[in-house]
């Protein structure tokens, strides 16, 4: 399958980025690691008429920390792989880091570029919300902080307006234990449920992917108990509605919700008291 | 579609390409440079046969229009020489039933040349971990394990670390 | 004579190998063309549905666009429609591209060319088809009631085949019985997905009026010979040859209508015309496989012997007659090969039917039909062991075929079975377990929340098929093998042979079996194939036949020509050919190795000096045989695993598994590992991963590689290979097939396995996890389990 024709534009910086991606009127998407878009339209499941190519904007790489985590939206998965300040400020995601595809896509793919993506099955959201972080977007008319709980709207759709570029992602400081589970067909591949839990001072939040259009957030709920804690799975099993698809039933999923919050619960307590 | 003139760094020389933009990396290394090693096998970044390294570095060449490319380094498989024999990483792919038709075996020399620079001395489930994001439908990954194993003992990685592959 | 195995029976590496390795391999892609088109195809969005209007006038205007071909532009072209199937089946007229109605979807309705392919796709958008739906019939079954819809207008059912059959005293095999199993097995549709997708290109030269189709066919003579007769040309002007091939696995095949319908192109236009396959293109209609059910009644006595076997079969075929083998091939090998999997099974019924379906044609892929019957056959002992309380192991060994009862002629007398090592590998496997200790293990296992289970099946796999399969079923498909070897004029050996190569190391491995026939150094040999133009006529590469069959004909050839010289250099040497000997490259008298010539001396002779020749010796160097197995070979294989079943999620791990197999005599152990490995790995996947899955109205869900799940290196276990080699007497040095081994017996030892761990039956072979949770649910009676307690 060969990608249709489109015009294909360099941005040196955001604000040229901003007027390539206003005057493309919802048609113009920008274009980072190509990881998720080039697939989409490899398939001419995507047809954008102008892709504003972003990677040359140095502004938007780079990891930051103090206190809260900031993340240029042109990180590659393999450089928050690689960076110690990651494993360090949001263990959580450096647990979920190495679930995202395989190297070679975490070469390219980018933070930003997924977040913008959505896909709910996707790592990033789902660490996103169970974190309560915030996405950074800007326009032409300014610059606006929307949190991740609220930015992932449902399939493919976000928060973002056409003319808005994700600059940037904040993660607010660790929580007491965290711990993320996931579940694909194969390694590596999309998540039938993955599972981000947060816990902090008693309370365990989950926020759960592949189960719906965007990530589903349960929680917070006390976890002191090994009862506690099986009900509250089962209560986050019985709050979804997954999909039926070729992968497995709706009734599939929700067991395999139950079960996979149960151990990442459990991990991220035991965590904790350790 | 107009085509453009692209400057593509390919194996350590300069390249230029008249290319439609939506070209994908792929097809331009192949038909343009007559680069046949790459392989389409899904065209949807899942298989891994369009295996390249960018800035030393494995990624789908059919998931990057080739415009994406100008300004970094692409090596690919025919870059794996020893002049004109094998190196000892390939050697070691022919002495272990490391291919049978050998459509991934591009990907695969790729992958583990950039892999065993990172991680010179791999377990046998590191290098079933490495090679994971890469299919293969004749081996069952055995052989393919086998000789990334043997290069790994004959030290292929430090000495490609080194330059001396 | 002596032939001493300076080669045969060692693990050398593949001759072929190194560039491979550099990126050097030449597939149909790689070829370098001058001013190629590129070919793409519109294609049915609908899996069935009458044509109501075609448009192609904005597609024809596209600036890029050199032609569009409807069914009505290839009409002429097509002197003899072919329609796939032996004699028997049910015909109608076959057409490349869709005439007045489609019956699958991405069935091709237009061709267009253009200078890329990125264009060819463009303009292939801009095909304007109207269609009238009509009921999408994708359930084998209701296919063939009375109600259903109709794919072909002409027929008043979708019955492609229908056969039956019964032999022995069945009833009073059931009057005996002291008890009866009743099972359905089904198991779920998959395909072969080799890496490289299919791919052709054809060019037609006016002037010599000779056409030259260069593709990944995995037997050129057949295409050659169904494409001669469509296009009514005498086959010596088509030349089809196959380059370098990114895996078949019995996918490549068919002659399919894309690349019939670039053959008719090539003959309208001029230059080379070019079509890639791309990876939807071959999940929606490459050929489709192992969608089958099998209703089975087997009658057993309390010693666990199984009386007779009774069956119903249904197999989904598919929407047309896929050429040249059509789609009864799974059905009939399931109704034949459910008595030839190694049990002594002689009073026997069944009753056979493939049904048209809106879906992609079922034909041939690697196992064929054997994977669910090794499935269904392994199941029944089990099952016959639970209702007797007799150990699985030892049901196996009451059911298998007695040594002393070869060569053992199938019930349906489809084949006759030469002798193997059933019990011996049986119990070797079983051993290397430690079955004995096995329930007390899975109970200790249990008692800590683990579901263990262990999977054993066991018996033989059919190969190598001779010309009583198809060619006296009215198929133009070559049952025989030819090999051609010349030692040219400077003692260098060149053979040809008429299958292909997809990297099963047949170059490697004839190349051993020629180099200890011909006393040379195995880099002075060099084995080609897979042109039309270049090798004796064969049948191409399936069911696991070119050792076997090749090989076969490679002996013979070899033993002519070794004969051949020895009698030349005899009349050199002024000696007696039985008091010489022919060994390192040279020819000298036994006992006195002074006296001698080397081989480029023999061959001067024989090229330049044919005068010094007696009268009844001809010039050259050169022979060639062709050979033909009786019915097939037979393997025998007992895989035994150890996999758990995590209740949590419904995933499978394995953690063992034991492979002991017999392919009577082994060429080259590094390769026949490879062969078992990989196939392993497709049975593995065809059973928990892959899965061609197709909705009530007939779309395909899984037309991408995130959906076709094929297993990575994560997903396949390493196997504990062991080997008996019991020789066929039927075949030059007693090799047997072992391409399809690995396949045929996985997915039966994972079913088995989990029906062990699960204590529920496993009917259906379709091992998602998914799939895996709702036999959980059948065990615990709504609670699937957890772990995570």
């Amino acid at each position: 399958m060969k990608p249709p024709s489109f015009e294909y534009r360099r941005a040196a910086s955001v604000d040229e980025a901003l007027e390539l991606l206003a005057a493309g009127d919802g048609d113009a998407k920008a274009l980072a690691g190509g990881q998720s878009l080039v697939a989409l339209m490899n398939l001419r499941l995507a047809r954008p008429v102008t892709l504003v190519d972003i990677a040359p904007i140095a502004e938007l790489r780079g990891v930051s920390s103090n206190g809260s985590l900031r993340i240029g939206a042109l990180t590659t998965f393999t450089e928050l792989e690689q960076d110690p300040t990651v494993a360090q400020a949001a263990p959580l995601l450096a647990e979920a880091l190495p679930y995202i595809g395989h190297p070679a896509i975490r070469n390219r793919g980018t933070a930003g570029g997924s977040v913008a993506h959505a896909d709910p099955a996707a790592e990033l959201p789902v660490v996103l919300s169970a974190l309560d972080a915030t996405v950074t977007v800007r326009s032409r008319t300014g610059e606006r902080t929307i949190p991740a709980r609220e930015f992932f709207r449902g399939f493919l759709m976000t928060a973002a307006g056409h003319d808005e570029l994700v600059t940037a992602i904040t993660l607010p400081p660790a929580t007491d234990g965290a711990a993320f589970e996931e579940f694909a067909r194969r390694p590596g591949d999309f998540a039938l449920v993955s599972v981000a839990c947060a816990v902090s001072g008693g309370e365990a939040t989950v926020a759960l992917g592949g189960v719906s259009g965007a990530p589903v957030v349960v929680g917070p709920t006390a976890v002191d108990s090994e009862d506690a804690i099986d009900a509250f799975a089962a209560s986050a099993a019985e709050s979804i509605a997954p999909p039926s698809d070729v992968h497995g039933s709706r009734e599939y999923r929700q067991h395999l919700t139950r079960e996979l919050v149960a151990r990442a619960v459990r991990r991220a307590t035991a965590a904790r008291r350790s | 579609m107009a085509s453009t003139l692209r400057i593509l760094n390919v194996n350590g020389r300069e390249h230029q390409v008249n290319v439609e933009d939506r070209k994908l990396l792929l097809d331009t290394l192949r038909e343009d440079l007559g680069l046949t090693g790459a392989h389409a096998g899904c065209e949807h970044g899942v298989c891994g046969a369009c295996t390249v390294l960018l800035n030393g570095r494995p990624v789908r060449s059919c998931l990057m229009f080739t415009p994406q490319a100008e300004g970094h380094e692409v090596s690919t498989v025919e870059s794996i020489a020893n002049g004109d024999e094998l190196t000892s990483l390939q050697q070691a792919f022919v002495d272990n039933l490391g291919l049978q038709c050998g459509y991934c075996t591009s990907a695969m020399v790729l992958t583990a040349h950039a892999y065993l620079q990172e991680n010179p001395k791999p377990t046998r489930e590191e290098v079933r971990d490495a090679i994971s994001g890469n299919l293969c439908r004749c081996t069952g990954y055995t052989g393919i394990v086998e000789s990334i194993l043997a290069a790994a003992e004959a030290g292929y990685g430090e000495d490609a670390r080194a330059g001396g592959e | 004579m002596t032939r001493p195995d300076k080669y045969v029976g060692k693990g050398i590496p593949m001759v072929t190998a190194g560039r491979f390795t550099r990126g050097m391999g030449r597939y149909v892609n790689d070829l370098p063309l001058v001013n190629v088109k590129h070919v793409a195809f519109a294609r049915s969005t609908e899996a069935h549905a009458r044509i109501t209007s075609l448009d192609v006038s904005a597609a024809a205007a596209h600036p890029g666009c050199i032609a569009v071909y409807t069914a009505d532009d290839l009409f002429p072209l097509l002197v003899n429609p072919y329609w796939g199937g032996w004699e028997g089946t049910a015909r109608a007229e076959g057409s490349p591209l869709a005439r007045n109605k489609v019956r699958w979807v991405g069935e091709p309705v237009a061709a267009i060319l253009a200078n890329s392919r990125y264009e060819a796709e463009d303009i292939a958008e801009l095909v304007d088809v109207s269609y009238e739906p009509l009921p999408a019939v994708t359930d084998p079954e209701k296919a063939l009631a009375p109600d259903s819809a109709v794919l072909y207008d002409e027929w008043d059912s979708n019955t492609y085949f229908h056969d039956e059959f019964e032999c022995g005293d069945l009833a009073g095999a059931f009057e005996r019985a002291d008890g009866v199993v009743k099972r359905r097995f089904t198991a779920a549709r998959h395909t072969g997905t080799p890496l490289e997708t299919r791919g052709i290109v054809a060019e037609y030269d006016s002037g010599l009026e000779s056409l030259t189709i260069q593709c990944n066919f995995q037997d050129v003579y057949l295409a050659r010979a169904i494409i001669a007769e469509v296009l009514d040309m005498p086959p010596s002007q088509v030349r089809v040859a196959s380059p370098d091939s990114g895996g078949g696995f019995g996918v490549k095949l068919p002659v399919y209508p894309e690349e019939l319908a670039v053959a008719c192109l090539s003959l309208k236009e001029r230059g080379p015309i070019k079509w890639i396959q791309d990876r939807q293109e071959d999940l929606i209609g490459t050929s489709q496989h192992r969608d089958l059910i099998i209703e089975a009644e087997a009658p057993y006595a309390t010693d666990g012997k199984m009386l007779g076997l009774k069956v119903r079969i249904v197999s989904d075929g598919g929407a047309y007659g896929v050429p040249a083998r059509g789609n009864t091939v799974e059905g009939m090998m399931a109704a034949e090969d459910l008595v030839a999997g190694g049990h002594d099974i002689k009073d026997y019924a069944y009753v056979l039917d493939v049904a048209m379906t809106n879906k992609p044609p079922t034909c041939v892929y690697r196992g064929v039909a054997q994977p669910v019957t090794v499935f269904a056959l392994d199941s029944l002992m089990d099952a016959i062991a639970e209702e007797t309380g007799v150990d699985r192991g030892e049901v196996r060994r009451r059911n298998l075929i007695k040594q002393d009862q070869f060569p053992y002629e199938t019930a349906t007398k489809g084949y006759v079975m030469e002798p193997g090592s059933y019990e011996e590998a049986l119990n070797k496997a079983l051993e290397l377990v430690g079955f004995d200790e096995w329930p007390e293990y899975q109970a200790k296992m249990r008692a800590e929340g683990r579901l263990f289970g262990l999977g054993i099946t066991c018996g033989a796999e059919a190969a190598a098929r001779g010309a009583t399969w198809y060619g006296k079923r009215g198929l133009p498909i070559s049952g025989q093998e030819g090999c051609q070897i010349k030692i040219d004029h400077t003692g260098r050996v060149y053979a040809a042979l008429g299958t292909t190569t997809q990297g099963q190391g047949l170059e490697t491995s004839l190349g051993q079996l020629i180099a200890d026939e011909l006393g040379v150094d195995i880099a002075d040999v060099r084995v080609t194939m897979g042109d039309t133009d270049r090798t004796p006529y064969g049948a191409g590469t399936w069911a696991s036949r070119c050792a076997t069959l090749g090989g076969s004909a490679a002996l013979r050839a070899s033993e002519e020509l070794r004969e051949k010289v020895l009698k030349v250099a005899a009349a050199r040497l002024e000696a007696n050919p039985d008091d010489l000997e022919l060994a390192d490259g040279h020819v000298s008298v036994k006992g006195a190795p002074s006296t001698a010539l080397t081989l480029r001396e023999v061959a001067r002779i024989a090229y330049f000096e044919a005068s010094d020749l007696p009268r009844d010796i001809e010039p050259t160097l050169e022979a060639v045989h062709h050979f033909d197995p009786p019915s097939a070979t037979f393997s025998n294989s007992t895989h035994v695993i150890i996999l758990e079943v995590d209740p949590g999620t419904g995933a499978i791990t394995f953690h063992r598994w034991v492979c002991v197999h017999d392919c009577g005599t082994v060429l080259n152990p590094l390769i026949v590992n490879g062969q078992l490995q990989g196939a392993m790995a497709q049975g593995l996947g065809g059973t928990i991963l892959e899965h061609s899955v197709y909705d009530e109205n007939g779309q395909p869900l899984a037309t991408t590689f995130m959906d076709y799940l094929v297993p990575t290196s994560l997903d396949v276990p390493e196997m504990e290979l062991h080997h008996f080699e019991t020789p066929s007497p039927f075949t030059g040095l007693g090799v047997k097939g072992v391409g399809e081994s690995g396949t045929v017996f996985a997915p039966g030892a994972i079913a088995t396995g989990v029906a062990d761990a699960l204590g529920v039956h496993v009917d259906r072979l379709e091992l998602s996890p998914s799939a895996v949770y709702d036999l959980l649910m059948r065990r615990g009676n709504g609670d699937a389990g957890s772990v995570s307690a």
